[in-house]
């Protein structure tokens, strides 16, 4: 049987309904947009076009246009399927001889105009503004109107059909505002939560960087901000396996979403009309989850408030938050403080499910920090030694120049051992270093443990490759003494390569150095970038590390600061400009002098006996006569 | 013709209906009456298809009604307390007009005019009872084949609610619509309706042409010298309802009208009198007997 009345007109009579809807979506984009966009195109840009252009776009990209999106989906999606939440609206619309599917459609498409429409008009007449001011840049306006087009809808469209979700399981507009809200920040709470006391609790997740930018893209709530990031520089997407990932992962959720709306609005009873909490799911999703991480903050800030009994305080810091958070969020979905002890079975469920998280992490219940693969399944391992490489700093080399994006897992193959009784040995003494100190987390702020941390122990970064073709990564803080038996490992050419590029030469040179002048009590930085006289100090360093056993990256008394200058195509309005044009900036890496760098402390030597005021007021002068000096090092075998 | 087969529904631990079935037949004006809580706007919810049944079905002209916007397409739906679209009666016109293909607009405006009622004046200024006023009006003008009426001639002050019912009827007449009411008001219903469907407790006791039903039903005001022809009457009949005042009895009977006066007869009464039942007190009568009886509340 068919309905009798056109999508196309059931779409018209239900957006004369919601007219001050589009009012307002089309003056806050139209604001937001074009007119933000115009101002930014004729004041204050200087004479850059670009930057003009990115700063007649940059309500899509900062932290406004994503919040648009945020509010927009949020208030579509509520005031769409508002006739969901009323009995009279429900006696209405439920009476009128249209089919549920039909009814789901003219909404949904309807809800998705209010918002695209004006979003669409905004994006074009930006576009406009910015080819008005200078027809050249069309093509890069085009970009850049493209790729806000595609993240504004695409973030649109994650956020709105989660918001049609919950509004499909609750019966209450409140409610579906609560759970919204709820699902969107336990999703990024529970996750950093979660990573957080693995990283705090479990030696394998020492020092592990644990992205937030990562942690944001699981949430709705929070991918319009990246996705804005990402549609931003799209350098990102190209070198970012991640980042690609996740996006896939987000658009079949965004897929897997809308089809579980559809089918919870084809078996959405009519009567669940104002029904506030109307679904089991959606209350073990909003409640139990809710309670269950803010129960985890609590055990963790307990953790750190009780010291040497620590785990004795997690526990009543998850009984604390998961019955306080439980009440709590129970009387916001029945709006009755009675409803605080609704449920109690489920709260104790919770609870328990908490406790069992909690010593997961703080007493490792199900050894996992501990585990060891047999030694016959070892075939190899990758290891990287963080405290000796990177020369001083946390960075990666791409193509030969420093990225800052910085992950420390793809510097693993910095080298490879093959002697499994020599991985067995090293991950046997991780475990043992991991049963001792499962319960001294070294990542809270406790200043006895951190400082024994970075002065007793050493980290090694593993990743055991199994005779079976997987692997699994771990990451253990070791003491120094053991260091030794990993020394000819930490000084092989390959190691040395790998984990020192700068100091070894394997990158370009830096665009500046500087050295820092101790005078009495006082420190100076002198810095020359003179690039015959940097090839030459990068030479005398380079000579020095070679023939020097390589140290730790931290705690020298001399280091040399290299500065280097990195130049982006895709210009973004917080890069500085250069006397040319081009878009730029700094990244410094600091070099270990030590004791046996003869010729970089007879530099440095030099540097620190030289005059204040020729320093200040002569730098030309010294820098020829450093030349001398330097080559004078230089030239003694 | 409407046809309710079996029809249960439940809110959560409220069973609303409990296997309720009746039959409204064309072209007659069919009153639902009950308790409060009884399950008659629930009901017809599922008539109109806004519910989807536990068990049972409805069957509009032989089809089903829920999700079927070809069967609901003959219904209209006009509720208790009705949500207005937009923010004039003319907007709600206009809403109804493109939903239903046989709305008159010229026919709408027209009773809004004898009506007094201003098509462009902003709903939310109505009083209740015009706001019932349009709301009739929509349905009257909608054109539907069946029309639902949730109380309403509730609010509707007398001159209005004789207006109303001469709309209704005339429309009946014409063969334009079959409504079926709903109404705490049982003198209005007997005025207009033809049959009634009693419910109580989500279940439906009889649906009964109101004449028939009234056939069938009387009250006995007697009188006689000692309490045994009175006992002896009780025997002979089932007694609805029953209060003295001193030795004059007056009793609610079930049975026909010449074998009660009959009986009262061969029992020598002082005094007499069989009087018909008002719809109102029938539903007393029937109610009492199910324990729907709170007269001690005063006690």
């Amino acid at each position: 049987m068919t309905s009798q009345i056109s999508l196309s007109k059931l779409m018209k009579i239900d957006i004369k309904s919601r007219t001050w809807l589009i009012v307002l979506s089309t003056a806050v984009q139209m604001i937001l947009g074009p007119v933000v966009g115009l101002f930014a195109l004729t004041t204050g840009t200087g004479d850059k076009a670009e930057f003009a252009i990115n700063q007649a776009f940059q309500i899509e990209y900062t932290i406004i246009g994503p919040m648009i999106t945020i509010v927009g989906a949020v208030l579509v999606a509520l005031i769409g399927f508002r006739f969901l939440f009323s009995k009279r609206m429900m006696d209405l619309y439920g009476s009128i001889p249209v089919s549920r599917n039909k009814m789901f459609l003219a909404v949904y498409i309807d809800s998705i105009l209010i918002y695209a429409i004006p979003f669409v008009c905004s994006i074009l007449l930006t576009s406009v503004a910015c080819i008005a001011r200078d027809g050249s840049m069309a093509s890069m306006v085009m970009a850049k109107a493209g790729m806000a087009l595609i993240s504004g809808i695409l973030s649109f469209l994650i956020v709105y059909h989660m918001c049609l979700v919950v509004v499909m399981l609750s019966g209450h507009p409140f409610v579906a505002i609560t759970g919204i809200v709820l699902a969107g920040v336990a999703i990024i709470a529970g996750y950093s939560v979660i990573l957080g006391m693995a990283s705090i609790f479990f030696n394998t997740f020492i020092g592990w960087d644990f992205s937030a930018f990562r942690i944001a893209w699981m949430s709705p709530l929070t991918i319009p901000y990246f996705m804005s990031a990402v549609f931003n520089t799209d350098a990102v997407i190209a070198n970012d396996m991640d980042v690609i990932i996740f996006m896939i992962g987000n658009i079949v959720v965004c897929i897997v979403n809308l089809i579980l709306a559809v089918t919870l609005y084809n078996k959405r009873k009519s009567e669940l009309a104002e029904g506030g909490v109307t679904n089991r799911a959606y209350v073990i999703i909003i409640r139990s989850v809710t309670a269950a991480v803010i129960g985890l903050y609590g055990a963790l800030s307990t953790f750190i408030m009780g010291s040497s009994v620590g785990m004795v305080w997690s526990i009543i810091g998850v009984i604390i938050g998961v019955v306080a958070s439980f009440g709590i969020i129970n009387m916001i979905l029945h709006r009755t403080g009675r409803a605080f002890f609704k449920d109690k079975f489920v709260m104790i469920g919770t609870l328990v499910f908490t406790v069992i998280l909690t010593l997961t992490f703080t007493v490792d219940l199900f050894h996992y920090d501990t585990y060891l693969p047999s030694k016959g399944s070892i075939e190899s391992a990758n290891i990287s030694f963080p405290d000796y490489s990177d020369d001083g700093i946390r960075f990666d080399i791409v193509d030969g120049k420093i990225n800052d994006e910085y992950d420390s897992r793809k510097n693993i193959s910095k080298y490879t051992l093959t002697d499994t009784d020599k991985i067995y040995e090293l991950l046997e003494y991780g475990a043992e270093c991991a049963a001792e100190e499962t319960t001294t987390p070294v990542g809270l702020f406790d200043s006895v443990v951190y400082d024994e941390y970075y002065t007793e122990y050493n980290e090694v970064l593993i990743k055991v490759n199994l005779t079976n073709g997987t692997y699994y990564y771990r990451r253990y803080r070791i003491k120094p003494e053991y260091m030794a038996e990993f020394e000819d490992v930490i000084n092989t050419k390959e190691y040395r390569e790998a984990a020192y590029p700068v100091s070894s030469g394997k990158i370009f040179m830096p665009d500046v150095v500087s050295f820092t002048k101790y005078d009495n009590e006082y420190y100076e930085d002198w810095s020359f970038d003179d690039p015959e006289l940097i090839e030459m100090i990068m030479e005398c360093y380079r000579r020095d590390f070679d023939e020097n056993p390589v140290t730790t990256a931290w705690g020298h008394e001399h280091e040399l600061e290299c500065q280097y200058v990195i130049y982006e195509d895709d210009p973004e309005f917080y890069y500085d400009v250069d006397q040319n044009g081009r878009f730029y900036h700094t990244s410094y890496v600091y070099l270990a002098v030590d004791e046996g760098y003869v010729r970089m402390n007879a530099i440095q030597q030099i540097i620190n006996n030289m005059d204040y005021q020729r320093l200040l007021y002569d730098n030309k002068s010294v820098v020829e006569s450093l030349k001398e000096e330097v080559q004078a090092i230089l030239d003694v075998k | 013709m409407i046809e309710i087969r079996n029809v249960s529904k439940r809110f959560d631990t409220v069973q609303a209906l409990s296997g309720v079935s009746a039959k409204m037949e064309e072209g007659h004006v069919f009153g639902l009456i009950g308790t409060n809580g009884a399950g008659k706007s629930t009901l017809m919810r599922a008539i109109c298809g806004v519910y989807q049944l536990d068990e049972g079905e409805i069957l509009i002209d032989g089809e089903p009604v829920y999700n079927n916007p070809a069967v609901k397409a003959k219904v209209m739906y006009i509720s208790d307390d009705q949500y207005y679209v937009g923010s004039t009666p003319m907007d709600m016109a206009n809403f109804y007009k493109d939903l239903y293909p046989n709305f008159s607009m010229e026919r709408f405006l027209s009773m809004m005019a004898i009506l007094q009622l201003d098509p462009k004046r902003n709903v939310n200024t109505f009083s209740k009872g015009m706001k019932k006023q349009m709301s009739v009006l929509l349905g009257v003008s909608a054109g539907t084949k069946y029309l639902l009426c949730d109380e309403t001639f509730d609010g509707l002050d007398p001159v209005i609610r004789q207006a109303i019912k001469r709309l209704l009827a005339g429309e009946m007449e014409a063969g334009k619509v079959t409504p079926i009411i709903t109404s705490h008001n049982l003198r209005e219903l007997e005025d207009i309706c033809e049959s009634v469907g009693l419910l109580h407790k989500g279940g439906i006791l009889f649906t009964k042409d109101i004449e028939e039903m009234k056939l069938g039903m009387y009250k006995v005001q007697v009188a006689y010298d000692s309490n045994e022809p009175i006992e002896k009457l009780k025997a002979s009949f089932p007694v609805m309802n029953e209060s003295h005042t001193g030795t004059l009895y007056t009793l609610t009977l079930r049975g026909r009208a010449e074998e009660i006066e009959k009986m009262i007869l061969g029992l020598n009464p002082r005094f007499y009198e069989v009087l018909p039942l008002s719809l109102e007190e029938i539903f007393i009568g029937e109610t009492e007997v199910l324990g729907y009886d709170f007269t001690n509340l005063t006690e």
